[in-house]
């Protein structure tokens, strides 16, 4: 893979963790998807920032002690987020997940379903297998939303001014 | 690691064609062509790859089809590696090379010499060093053609994908932002043309994607 491409793929991955991080904090970390389908996705404890410089200056949050506010910050200052954890809960199942923008490589997935305690191996694989694949569909679904919203052209009268309050609005 | 206990790490692949006849059969096929052999059968090397059992690591047994799991094939890449700590060969060789001098009567090695003892101190050592081995869980649904392999080292999946290919002759695509969103777009019965962009966010704007939907 060229380092160009490499590059690319970095900033469009930054870009959509971004922008789960945005829309989770204006909307209180509710989301609707295809089949009017409504889940909850919250940033977890981590979340790294990064700019696009080479080295990038990087800046990670962890704990209990950051808040919405810290990443406005790093964002204004044209960090992006390269990798963030998730908590994610949709009907029975919930989950955590870090998630890195260059590749979208999904790190430490720990999913908690009411059949999870399934005790034979054939069944304990289905049910994984299963809580996987919904997660990644739920991405890719998300995924959509935002290559849908920042494409569109109200997202330039619209939806980009919408980021810019929020970004630059104080924390109540 | 992740396919059956604790938490997961992974990257997902679109695999690109389909494999020719019945899945179950040429799956075990091409299986038990490339399982994994132990060192002791590979006189000489210092490095083996091949496919076990998901369910054991020491099994290579794929006859029972208990790898294919319906709709997915699910299997383990083992690989392993014999490695001499670099001061351990050093110490070997100064040694050998003491030994040599003091048979031969020689004050000075020749640089021919000392590449010799240094094969022969290496061979000596690989042959009592253990193997270590390193697995990885792989999943694939057959239905959708989305495959996880359970690592997120780089180079671990550049071996991966290598692998496979010379295994079911089908290529892999890693599924990174770009071809996600050409994979999404196609979903929605949609294309997705992405545009170069140039630090898009030090102006605060977003990645310039033109989008047909």
């Amino acid at each position: 893979m060229s380092a160009d491409t490499v590059k690319q793929n970095n900033q469009l991955g930054r870009d959509f963790i971004t922008y789960l991080c945005y829309k989770s904090d204006e909307n209180e970390g509710l989301f609707e998807i295809a089949g009017a389908k409504r889940l909850h996705l919250w940033v977890g404890d981590k979340v790294i920032l990064a700019d696009d410089n080479t080295p990038p200056n990087s800046i990670i949050y962890s704990g209990e002690y950051f808040t919405g506010a810290d990443l406005k910050q790093a964002i204004r200052s044209g960090k992006r987020v390269s990798e963030a954890q998730f908590k994610i809960e949709i009907d029975e199942t919930a989950g955590t997940f870090m998630i890195r923008g260059e590749r979208f490589d999904i790190v430490n997935l720990r999913i908690h379903s009411s059949d999870s305690g399934a005790d034979d191996s054939e069944a304990q694989f289905y049910t994984r297998m299963h809580g996987m694949e919904q997660i990644n569909s739920i991405l890719d679904e998300l995924y959509y939303q935002f290559l849908r919203d920042i494409s569109g052209q109200s997202w330039e009268h619209e939806g980009y001014k919408k980021f810019q309050i929020w970004l630059n609005e104080k924390a109540a | 690691m992740g396919l059956y206990t604790g938490s997961a790490s992974y990257v997902r692949y679109k695999v690109e064609g389909e494999l020719h006849g019945s899945l179950k059969e040429t799956g075990l096929l091409r299986l038990k062509e490339c399982s994994f052999r132990e060192l002791d059968e590979l006189s000489g090397r210092d490095r083996t790859i091949g496919w076990v059992s998901v369910e054991n690591m020491a099994s290579v047994f794929f006859d029972d089809l208990h790898f294919a799991k319906d709709p997915y094939i699910a299997v383990s890449l083992r690989i392993d590696t014999r490695r001499i700590p670099p001061l351990t060969l050093k110490a070997a060789l100064l040694r050998e090379e003491m030994s040599y001098k003091k048979h031969t009567n020689k004050e000075r090695l020749s640089r021919k010499e000392k590449d010799t003892l240094k094969e022969q101190v290496k061979n000596r050592l690989l042959k009592k060093a253990l193997p270590v081995p390193v697995l990885y869980d792989v999943c694939w649904n057959t239905a959708t053609g989305i495959l996880l392999f359970f690592s997120t080292n780089k180079k671990a999946n550049a071996e991966f994908m290598d692998f496979f290919l010379s295994t079911f002759e089908l290529t892999l695509t890693p599924l990174f932002p770009y071809e996600l969103a050409q994979m999404v777009g196609a979903g929605k019965k949609g294309k997705i043309r992405l545009e170069k962009t140039v630090s898009p966010f030090a102006d605060n704007s977003w990645s310039k994607i033109k989008a047909i939907m």
